[in-house]
């Protein structure tokens, strides 16, 4: 899966912002929206709230966490733990990315968000790729991989898989017969 | 009878057979007692693109042939891979917008294969995080093609 | 700007099938113009509310409930079929019903809007959700057309193998697809190399010469219903096998072919 598509399912989770505008309640195939009223609050989803922020129409309303000081502490935790922290949404880097560049100036600490959350990202990534070494030291057949991230997953993901499978197919090298089936080499 | 000659990896393949015994193969030296010693003792100095460049897929078939050796290099085989993995995987993750031909150039084929989907998850996501996703480029083809034809209006 | 590009691949993709197939109107279902209907049946309906995660009811004229979070996290979660398709090594069963369904839907929608005036901030959030839609609904498809040209003898075996009552892997225009496609390859094959060759040479057994859906792969997954007894096999000799529980919303990385039969029943989600 490509980020831009990860990306695309980060845009169905729901967001809070405030419109400036008036429309009635709207049907969607996915569920209803609204009514929105000038100053009150309404939650929809973020690829809603993007193209209205994007059209002047709206206000958007940062989720709770996107805060310098929850921030600090969720990359302190990581630091310090060495299995993965849960984080306080499964599209964090997806959501930074997307609130910072079209919205930032509803965002208070705008710059230190984007650094806070990539240091995170830096050392949930570098946990990441620790364990895959040990997975593939160990020859294990099976590892929990709890509260990693979509977009986490699929940065690495791809390039571990496939090593995986070369080295699945020289271990069926040890088997004995094995090694007749290998021609796809 | 008797006779050393080199054959094609195909051709030998097929003329090998159990019970008529009509040649045994002799193992190239790279997966040869003293190569394995060295590959043991660390994987990751060796080129292995110049001992290769098909390191893994020729060692595996070399395995078709009956020999002695084979379960010692089948568990070399797989030992080098373990051992090489850590740092394709981090030469690969961290090199973003860099000339890698000195990071592939020791590597296997099949390696160079990982390298590649290493770098493509790198660049994706590295793109995306840019905001470069969402946005059209020509295709460098296109770009040379132009550049092409200028030079050749120039001379 | 990705949707429309994303789509415009698809209608390539679709032209290039057709030169291929020589059949014009297979590839319209794919391509969400002129397609063929199933009337609406309740049966549908659940399908497409398993699938999008709304209400049990797909309406233009809506009722009511609102877009709310529940709402919102059942939608996501039911991109399942789509990311299953895309994660899984082997093409799976098809959905059939809910793509018909939601191609309906989104017939439905576009009928109503092009009734309305260009404008409209109404209109246009109807469109972007519909394009949206239009985009997982192309993936969905596109991924297992992928693998059926990539796997077609064995998907055609499968299909043949089959027994009465057990639901088919593929749709019908896929069906008629891969049947096609291994028509054509057999044809081009035996054209371009094989009439050529010694008459003892001349038979080729498709089955064996395309590789085989990799089901040893290793596949990230979330849990969505607790299993326990997950019999995990050992990779190395000193190891030996055990088993595992799967909780509910943990994630593992695991072979494919251990966890196959949980992805098809719904209790696992590939990532």
């Amino acid at each position: 899966m490509e980020a831009s598509e990860v990306e695309f399912l980060a845009e169905q989770e729901p967001v809070t912002i405030i419109p400036n505008f008036s429309l009635d309640r709207i049907y969607l195939i996915g569920g209803d929206l609204g009514p929105f009223n000038p100053g009150l609050p309404v939650q929809v989803p973020l690829w809603l709230a993007i193209n209205l922020k994007q059209r002047q129409k709206c206000r958007l309303i940062p989720p709770e966490w996107m805060d310098v000081e929850k921030l600090e502490q969720i990359r302190e935790q990581e630091r310090n733990e060495a299995t993965f922290t849960p984080m306080p949404s499964p599209y964090y880097m997806e959501f930074t990315k997307l609130l910072l560049n079209y919205a930032a100036d509803n965002i208070p600490k705008a710059d230190e968000i984007r650094t806070l959350v990539k240091d995170t990202w830096d050392t949930r990534i570098a946990k990441l790729r620790l364990s895959a070494d040990s997975f593939v030291r160990q020859q294990e057949a099976h590892a929990r991989l709890d509260n990693l991230t979509l977009m986490e997953i699929n940065t690495t993901g791809p390039f571990l898989t496939q090593a995986l499978d070369h080295m699945y197919k020289l271990r069926t090298n040890l088997q004995p017969g094995g090694s007749a089936q290998s021609q796809d080499f | 009878q008797g006779t050393k000659l080199e054959l094609p990896l195909w051709l030998a393949k097929g003329l090998y057979n159990n019970k008529q015994k009509i040649l045994s193969v002799e193992l190239p030296t790279v997966y040869k007692e003293s190569w394995r010693t060295v590959f043991s003792a660390d994987a990751n100095v060796v080129d292995l693109h110049k001992l290769g460049p098909y390191y893994y897929a020729f060692g595996s078939q070399m395995l078709n042939f009956d020999s002695p050796e084979n379960a010692e290099l089948a568990q070399t085989i797989l030992q080098t891979f373990i051992s090489r993995f850590r740092r394709i995987m981090d030469s690969s993750q961290n090199a973003f917008n860099e000339d890698t031909s000195a990071l592939v150039a020791r590597l296997d084929e099949t390696e160079r294969g990982l390298f590649q989907a290493g770098q493509k998850g790198l660049n994706d996501f590295q793109s995306w995080e840019m905001g470069q996703a969402s946005q059209i480029t020509a295709s460098s083809l296109v770009q040379n093609y132009r550049k092409r034809k200028h030079s050749e209006l120039d001379a | 700007m990705w949707v429309k590009r994303q789509e415009r691949m698809l209608l390539e993709h679709a032209d290039t099938a057709r030169k291929h197939t020589q059949q014009p109107h297979y590839y319209d279902c794919y391509c969400l113009n002129g397609i063929q209907f199933l009337k609406s049946t309740p049966h549908h309906q659940q399908q497409y509310g398993r699938l999008f995660g709304c209400a049990t009811t797909p309406r233009i004229l809506p009722i009511s409930a609102s877009y709310n979070l529940g709402h919102l996290q059942g939608f996501a979660v039911s991109f399942q079929a789509w990311m299953n398709e895309k994660f899984s090594p082997e093409l799976l069963e098809s959905k059939s019903e809910i793509v018909e369904c939601v191609i309906e839907q989104l017939e439905h929608m576009e009928e109503n809007l092009k009734r309305t005036k260009g404008g409209d901030l109404k209109a246009s959030i109807h469109r972007m959700e519909v394009e949206r839609i239009r985009y997982v609904l192309s993936s969905y498809l596109r991924s297992r057309i992928r693998k059926i040209e990539k796997y077609f003898p064995h998907v055609l075996e499968k299909e043949k193998t089959r027994t009465e009552g057990e639901p088919s892997i593929l749709s019908p225009e896929e069906f008629a697809f891969a049947k096609e496609y291994m028509a054509n390859t057999e044809a081009h094959l035996k054209n371009v190399a094989l009439k050529h060759m010694p008459p003892n040479l001349q038979k080729v057994d498709l089955l064996k010469i395309v590789p085989e859906p990799n089901l040893d792969a290793f596949v990230f997954l979330r849990v969505k219903e607790k299993q326990e007894n997950i019999l995990v096999e050992p990779e190395t000799d000193e190891q030996s096998e055990y088993v595992i529980d799967l909780d509910k919303d943990s994630q593992h990385l695991i072979r494919y072919k251990t966890i196959a039969p949980l992805v098809a029943s719904g209790a696992v989600k590939l990532i």
